[in-house]
């Protein structure tokens, strides 16, 4: 039990920043040069950490407002009781959030943190970004000649987040999922309780985007980008395929349309599985799950959602499509 | 003192994002129009750190959590010096709610100091001629290919992903009879010759495409640098694959690299 001093992380921040100020720039162009390679690489992964702020800020104001300012237990009350009602509900409120996956990640967590019931929490976090009327939008504006693919995107979105949350609720472990710690309840004032949870989410999910911004940012460029072609034509193969790209490339789920439009060669059906698992499994995805939630979630929750959203990407995609 | 770190990391984060929108650098990582976007979310980041220091500047001294955890350090929990079984299960208590106190950074989250050191230290260019390479001289498949004239009299200037959409998916029907401008990088081309070469995007680096025009013609037997900017002026002529786009030129002169170096659709 005996504890280590505690780290003087002052002083350690002040000379890592003077040090990287004075020799940061020339150790890395020794290291690396002006390879192209990592330059392609770092831009990458600023991009995505750039982009994903601004939604990941909307998710943790959301989710330190909800431990700060609604009294404990509030949204397990709103929702029914039964998570069979519960998971629809949540699953179609999810469609409300304007974001991408980031934000939805730190609310889920705080839901539920808040007691809200795990597989409705979980629907909500599926639902928000595949459903949103901005993803909706961008998909429109993306597929200006198969307007049948916005209706396809919402049944199939909504659908994965159902059948996960109702699945989650019928073979869950309580054991599996970690769920965040509520903050501190006792002492400091609301306005103190919001300001230490923001800090402390924008942090934690951060840290996990950043995780996952360097794993899609590797893929990037190490892969190469012409495996997919050829493949367009084979039925079966083509939807694998373009479901385990947008595992890799962690398009934001407000571009992924335009990404996946320009694919020439692959069925409509393929496009919406890449639609459909995109928001919902990715790797930075799955990173920010391992720190919500725990890696024993993560490690049953990401191969299952996967599963299902290839399975309901081909069925909506055979019926609508 | 180290409740002051959450909030500075905090502040740091939110300034850099703030600087970037202002100084326009963040053009090369996400499109124009989610500056906005990125800038309100910065300065919400720096006011939350601002308050976090001064909030954590007024809090008493003996609420540190790092001279908290000394005197639990101190504390024995064996041995004849042992504290009693009740101190110990408070402390211990105590413990497991400070390693998740809010306070405090969590660990992963100085993974982000990583964005911040390449942005101030070694901002990473925007994508590039190695990035252009890669997927290979077809082009992306548009949603619609455009099939109006093209604005203004010759020489017209184009963007370059629209050139090679009509070129590539629509024979050059609407480029035939023009001379067009168009403005890019150069890719240099393994067959010999070079590209002139666009990156688009939808949202950041992350989903771009890349868009390459072969460039042919007489001005074109010396190959500009790798990467350099370049301004062609010429006439359409048709690729010599399946959708791909190819120029014959009459002008290539240098330029400068424009304020937003990727087009949007």
């Amino acid at each position: 039990m005996r504890q280590p001093p505690p780290l003087p992380v002052v002083p350690i921040v002040l000379l890592g920043v003077t040090v990287a100020a004075l020799v940061g720039r020339y150790a890395f162009e020794l290291v690396v040069g002006t390879n192209e390679a990592v330059q392609t690489w770092s831009t990458v992964f600023v991009a995505i950490v750039l982009q994903a702020v601004p939604f990941l800020v909307l998710g943790v104001l959301l989710s330190a407002a909800i431990s700060a300012f609604l009294p404990e237990g509030a949204l397990a009350r709103v929702l029914p009781r039964r998570s069979a009602v519960a998971v629809p509900v949540a699953g179609v409120a999810g469609g409300v959030l304007p974001g991408c996956e980031c934000a939805s990640v730190p609310v889920a967590g705080r839901m539920v943190a808040g007691g809200v019931p795990a597989p409705a929490a979980l629907a909500f976090l599926l639902s928000a970004p595949a459903i949103n009327p901005v993803v909706l939008v961008a998909t429109a504006v993306a597929f200006p000649q198969n307007p049948e693919m916005v209706a396809a995107r919402a049944v199939g979105g909504l659908l994965v987040a159902l059948v996960m949350g109702w699945l989650w609720s019928a073979l869950g472990r309580p054991g599996w999922l970690r769920p965040p710690r509520p903050a501190h309840r006792e002492g400091g004032t609301r306005a103190e309780r919001f300001r230490t949870t923001l800090q402390h989410d924008f942090l934690h999910a951060g840290g996990f985007l950043a995780v996952g911004a360097l794993a899609a940012a590797t893929l990037n460029v190490v892969v190469d980008p012409a495996w997919t072609t050829g493949i367009g034509g084979v039925p079966v193969v083509s939807v694998l395929v373009l479901a385990l790209l947008a595992v890799v490339l962690c398009v934001c789920s407000e571009a992924d349309a335009f990404v996946v439009a320009g694919l020439s060669g692959f069925s409509l059906t393929a496009k919406l599985a890449f639609l459909v698992v995109g928001p919902v499994v990715d790797l930075k995805l799955v990173a920010m799950q391992v720190g919500t939630f725990g890696r024993r979630f993560a490690q049953r929750f990401a191969p299952a959602t996967f599963v299902v959203a290839v399975a309901v990407s081909a069925l909506v995609g055979g019926i609508l499509l | 003192m180290n409740r002051l770190v959450a909030p500075i990391l905090l502040f740091v984060l939110g300034a850099v994002a703030v600087q970037q929108v202002v100084f326009g650098g963040y053009v090369d990582y996400v499109r124009p129009g989610h500056g906005p976007l990125l800038a309100t979310a910065g300065g919400l980041l720096t006011a939350v750190g601002l308050w976090g220091v001064v909030a954590g500047l007024r809090a008493a001294p003996e609420e540190s959590a790092g001279a908290a955890r000394l005197a639990r350090a101190r504390v024995h929990t064996r041995g004849p010096l042992a504290a009693d079984r009740e101190t110990l299960d408070r402390l211990r208590a105590e413990e497991q709610a400070e390693g998740h106190d809010h306070a405090r950074v969590p660990g992963v989250g100085w993974l982000l100091v990583l964005p911040v050191f390449l942005v101030l230290l070694v901002p990473p260019p925007a994508l590039g001629a190695f990035a252009a390479s890669r997927a290979g001289a077809e082009v992306p498949r548009p949603a619609a290919v455009a099939t109006e004239a093209l604005a203004g009299p010759d020489p017209v200037p184009v963007a370059l992903h629209d050139y090679a959409e009509r070129a590539a998916w629509d024979d050059g029907r609407t480029l035939a009879g023009h001379t067009v401008v168009l403005t890019g990088f150069v890719t240099p081309r393994e067959a010999g010759g070079w590209y002139l070469s666009r990156m688009v995007i939808s949202c950041c680096a992350a989903d771009a495409r890349s868009y390459l025009v072969e460039v042919a013609g007489a001005p074109t037997e010396r190959v500009p640098a790798k990467n350099s900017w370049q301004q062609v002026t010429g006439t359409y002529a048709p690729g010599d694959g399946t959708h791909t786009a190819r120029i014959t030129a009459l002008e290539v002169r240098p330029v400068a690299a424009p304020q937003d170096p990727y087009e949007v659709p």
